[in-house]
């Protein structure tokens, strides 16, 4: 059984004070760029700067999966990852993310490949969960099946109810960090999470189409150049998002060494696919739109028990330049299906 | 929404209806909005029923025009602010577009769009070319300062202040895919024979990025802020491009796209031109 | 734990100019600098590594050599880009990076006992080559049926391994035809494309024959379409595909044609499967 702990907010500087003595703290902050006000994962020295209060623009993922990671020297390195001294603990994590991290899992721990700096990060990582007292701009993880206010696979899960932080302390080895703090009414807990819920439900959209969605029926549907018209075919979707991981590499010279490193690549881009040969499979944006919605919601969970590459977090349609929708494009799947015979009962 | 634009987006759909119907136009690009997102999107519509969906605000800060060389060989409508008509002149002059592809409903008097400072800086208040005007037409003309950050800072300010900005841009490309200007088939930064630029997102290789784009961008640029707006990182990207756009003023008395029979800047010549390089 | 991203050092042992400069093929004989490395490699017909020069990039290419040659593994490799040009350049006993071998296998325990019918265009028969090695190897041949070929070129000055011909002729129950797209002097031997002579110089009516191709795009499609309408079963019809392969893991996300990885699902596939996959080739 989790032990329940209450927090008042000024108490968390406290709090990560102690924990700051054993793990590197990332948290989210607000950045200001020009008129831009951001919400961002850093790393954080001064605690009073944390900023709980709504999902961050930029996921998590880049401390799993490092826009530029160098992977070694060419010639003769091995494959080390570069964690540091202290573990790292990414404090407020809200489930989209942490069920991204659990989509991208099976793809880079695999037997036959293990990734062997995805997994030294992750072994390196710990996350504090965080659940979503309201539905944030664009998310709709409940449609897709994932908990706003909960996640099994943390140490630590929170809850924001505006003025008190509460901690559901899951692994016996962090308690000793929350001894201080007073114990929470489980009961009370409980009623909050089933208001928050209940304001959940009434604005979830219901996202209606199979998943995975039929592979040869929806790469075949006219709808593609419609939902893809508008898109400008930059790489802000895939790179804002939570489980893209498509990648590619790069080497730089250092003197006489040659270093090797990874680097997110985006399957938006039309040079992504391009062969030698000036052949492209992926020749326009439709079919490139297409990809990626497919690959979500077609080929991966095919391919990985049924489990969509998307954790719906909104941020490809909150970042997106001319605001396209995710949701949108799921809706003209489903209302195409529909009108396909036979099309859900073979799946 | 103000009465005003109310009043334009009605005319807006009015008239698209009656293209789309008379099979005028193919289609008609415009604005409409989310359905969940509530937000302004393009959208693109050829059914006269759905002509209802089109409007105007002043959130719409897309510009439309690039869509048109999705659409060459056949007729489309577009709905456009003075800026888009500008994208428009400068597609005309570079040969990009044909002119009787088009239909232009142009938006008159624009009072400039919300959250984008570009506009404050714009002189152009009328759609440059037009084949049907929305509103009355702004009488007095206006011709706002430029900015222009650059003009203050010594080559090293310059220098440090673009490391800074650019360190933390993630190479999604939305700039150059927003910016009208950009319909290169290839762009330097995709091509790896020869590789101008690296694929990292390290100072150098964000740096060069940004820089090389800039110099396509001289007298071809018209200040329009949509390379901005896009940066979903908040990137200053005009602090560049409109130093760019000042010179050209300044120093050619060149501003792009306000004459589609003009040839364009860097394809003209004059004896008594400037020696002044655009980013002296 | 092997290494996945990081390649593993080999060294250049002999470089073969096989066409004339028109096609411009090279077949590279490698393997790896490391005795304890070179133990542990052991590749299938139909599989790929990926190749390293160092400062340059990498790419993929497919075996052209039997694993039977335990020793080393021959890479022919046409000169058409940035890797495959400093692959060219490189003199013998250059070093160069090897990450693999990657992908799935030409079915060659399942077909045995079967006829076998190759048919290869141009640098296409370098994967082929090593499957075609390993059937006629002395010690697997009497596991194989009949076996035939049929070898397209552009011309005879672009012909690959022109030194395996005699053995592969001698070899007991194969045949080997080979053709050029135009008539030339001296030329003794079949002209026209493949699929237009398969009726005509290949037996395709035996029973329990097993049809591998590789070549251009166009030709695999021109001979998948021509086998299928002689009734042939698209199982029986083996193809390996090429796509614009990187990691060689299944997941840096560009070669997948529908759910299949041609990495790692591939690139050896039947044309069944082909059909049931999404057309994006």
């Amino acid at each position: 059984m989790a032990v329940l702990k209450v927090l008042q907010k000024d108490e968390l500087g406290k709090l990560l004070e102690t924990l700051s003595n054993e793990f590197r703290i990332i948290a989210p902050v607000v950045r200001k760029y020009g008129k831009k006000e951001r919400v961002e994962y850093h790393q954080v020295e001064d605690f009073s700067e944390i900023h709980l209060n709504r999902q961050p623009d930029t996921p998590p993922k880049k401390y799993f999966l490092p826009q530029n990671e160098r992977l070694g020297e060419e010639r003769s390195g091995e494959e080390v990852t570069e964690t540091g001294d202290r573990k790292t603990l990414i404090f407020g994590v809200r489930s989209c993310d942490l069920s991204a991290i659990d989509i991208l899992k099976p793809v880079f721990l695999d037997d036959d490949f293990t990734d062997t700096y995805f997994q030294n990060r992750l072994e390196n990582t710990l996350m504090f969960g965080l659940g979503c007292s309201e539905r944030q701009e664009n998310c709709f993880c409940d449609s897709l099946g994932i908990n706003p206010l909960g996640d099994e696979n943390v140490p630590v899960y929170m809850h924001d109810d505006g003025e008190r932080i509460w901690f559901e302390v899951k692994a016996k080895e962090l308690e000793k960090f929350f001894t201080e703090f007073p114990d929470g009414d489980p009961k009370e807990l409980e009623e909050k999470k089933n208001s928050w819920l209940e304001e959940f439900k009434k604005s979830a959209i219901e996202i209606g189409v199979p998943i995975p969605l039929p592979e040869l029926v929806s790469f075949n549907a006219p709808f593609w150049k419609e939902v893809a018209a508008n898109c400008l075919g930059c790489g802000v979707c895939t790179y804002y998002c939570p489980t893209c991981f498509c990648f590619g590499f790069f080497w730089e010279k250092r003197e006489e060494e040659i270093d090797k490193w990874r680097t997110w690549d985006s399957c938006m881009f039309p040079l992504f696919t391009k062969h030698g040969s000036g052949h492209n499979p992926r020749e326009t944006q439709d079919q490139r739109t297409r990809q990626r919605i497919m690959h979500k919601f077609s080929y991966h969970p095919s391919n990985f028990e049924g489990v969509p590459a998307c954790s719906a977090c909104g941020r490809c349609i909150s970042q997106c330049p001319v605001n396209i929708d995710l949701r949108v494009i799921l809706k003209t799947a489903e209302k195409y299906l529909d009108n396909q015979e036979g099309v859900k009962s073979s799946g | 929404m103000e009465n005003k634009y109310l009043e334009i987006s009605k005319k807006i759909q009015e008239e698209s209806r009656k293209l789309l119907s008379e099979g005028k136009v193919e289609r008609i690009i415009g604005f409409g909005r989310g359905e969940f997102t509530k937000e302004i999107t393009p959208i693109f519509v050829s059914d006269p029923d759905r002509a209802d969906e089109l409007l105007f605000t002043p959130e719409c800060d897309m510009m439309l025009a690039k869509y048109l060389l999705d659409y060459k060989g056949s007729k489309t409508g577009i709905v456009a602010k003075p800026c888009d008509t500008r994208a428009i002149t400068v597609y005309l002059a570079e040969e990009l577009i044909k002119r009787e592809e088009v239909f232009i409903i142009g938006i008159n008097d624009c009072e400039g769009l919300d959250d984008n400072d570009a506009c404050e800086e714009c002189g152009i208040r009328n759609p440059v070319v037009v084949d049907l005007e929305i509103g009355q037409p702004r009488k007095e003309e206006i011709d706002p300062e430029i900015k222009d950050e650059l003009e203050e800072m010594t080559r090293e300010e310059r220098f440090e202040y673009f490391q800074k900005e650019f360190s933390r841009c993630i190479r999604c490309y939305a700039c150059r895919e927003a910016c009208f200007v950009c319909t290169c088939d290839e762009c330097f930064a995709d091509s790896n024979q020869p590789q101008w630029v690296g694929a990292s997102i390290g100072k150098r290789d964000n740096f060069t990025f940004h820089l090389m784009r800039a110099m396509h961008m001289a007298g071809r640029c018209i200040n329009c802020g949509a390379c901005e707006q896009a940066c979903p990182e908040g990137i200053n990207m005009r602090a560049l491009t409109k130093h760019l756009y000042r010179v050209a003023k300044d120093v050619y008395q060149f501003e792009p796209g306000l004459d589609p029979e003009e040839k364009t800047l860097f394809a003209t010549y004059k004896l008594n031109d400037s020696e002044q390089g655009f980013l002296d | 734990m092997g290494k996945y991203l990081l390649p593993y050092r080999g060294e250049i042992l002999k470089i073969t100019q096989e066409t004339g400069s028109n096609l411009n093929i090279k077949t590279f004989r490698i393997r790896l600098k490391e005795e304890e490395e070179r133990k542990k490699f052991k590749f299938l017909p139909g599989q790929f590594v990926e190749l390293t020069v160092f400062g340059v990039g990498e790419a993929p290419f497919g075996f052209a050599s039997s694993p039977t040659q335990e020793d080393y593994f021959d890479i022919s490799i046409k000169e058409t880009g940035l890797v495959t040009e400093a692959i060219h350049n490189m003199k013998e006993g250059g070093e160069i990076g090897i990450r693999g071998p990657y992908g799935n296998s030409f079915p060659y325990e399942e077909v045995k006992g079967k006829n076998l019918v190759f048919l290869a265009g141009g640098i296409g028969l370098a994967p082929l080559r090593s499957l075609i090695n390993y059937v006629l190897d002395e010690k697997n041949r009497d596991q194989y049926g009949r076996v035939q070929m049929l070898l397209a070129f552009r011309s005879p000055e672009d012909m690959l391994y022109k030194y395996d011909f005699s053995q592969w002729e001698k070899s007991p129950n194969t045949t080997v035809k080979y053709t050029i797209d135009e008539e030339c002097e001296g030329w003794v031997h079949c002209v026209g494309y493949p699929h237009e002579l398969l009726n005509e110089e290949l037996d395709l009516k035996e029973p329990d024959t097993v049809f591998f191709t590789c070549g251009p795009p166009i030709m695999i499609r021109f001979i998948t379409d021509e086998l299928k309408n002689s009734g042939i079963d698209p199982r029986d019809i083996i193809t390996t595909l090429e796509m614009k392969m990187s990691c060689g893991l299944g997941k840096c996300g560009r070669c997948n044609i529908g759910r299949y990885y041609v990495c790692k699902d591939g690139p050896v596939f039947d044309l069944k499967q082909l059909e049931k996959m999404p057309a994006e080739f």
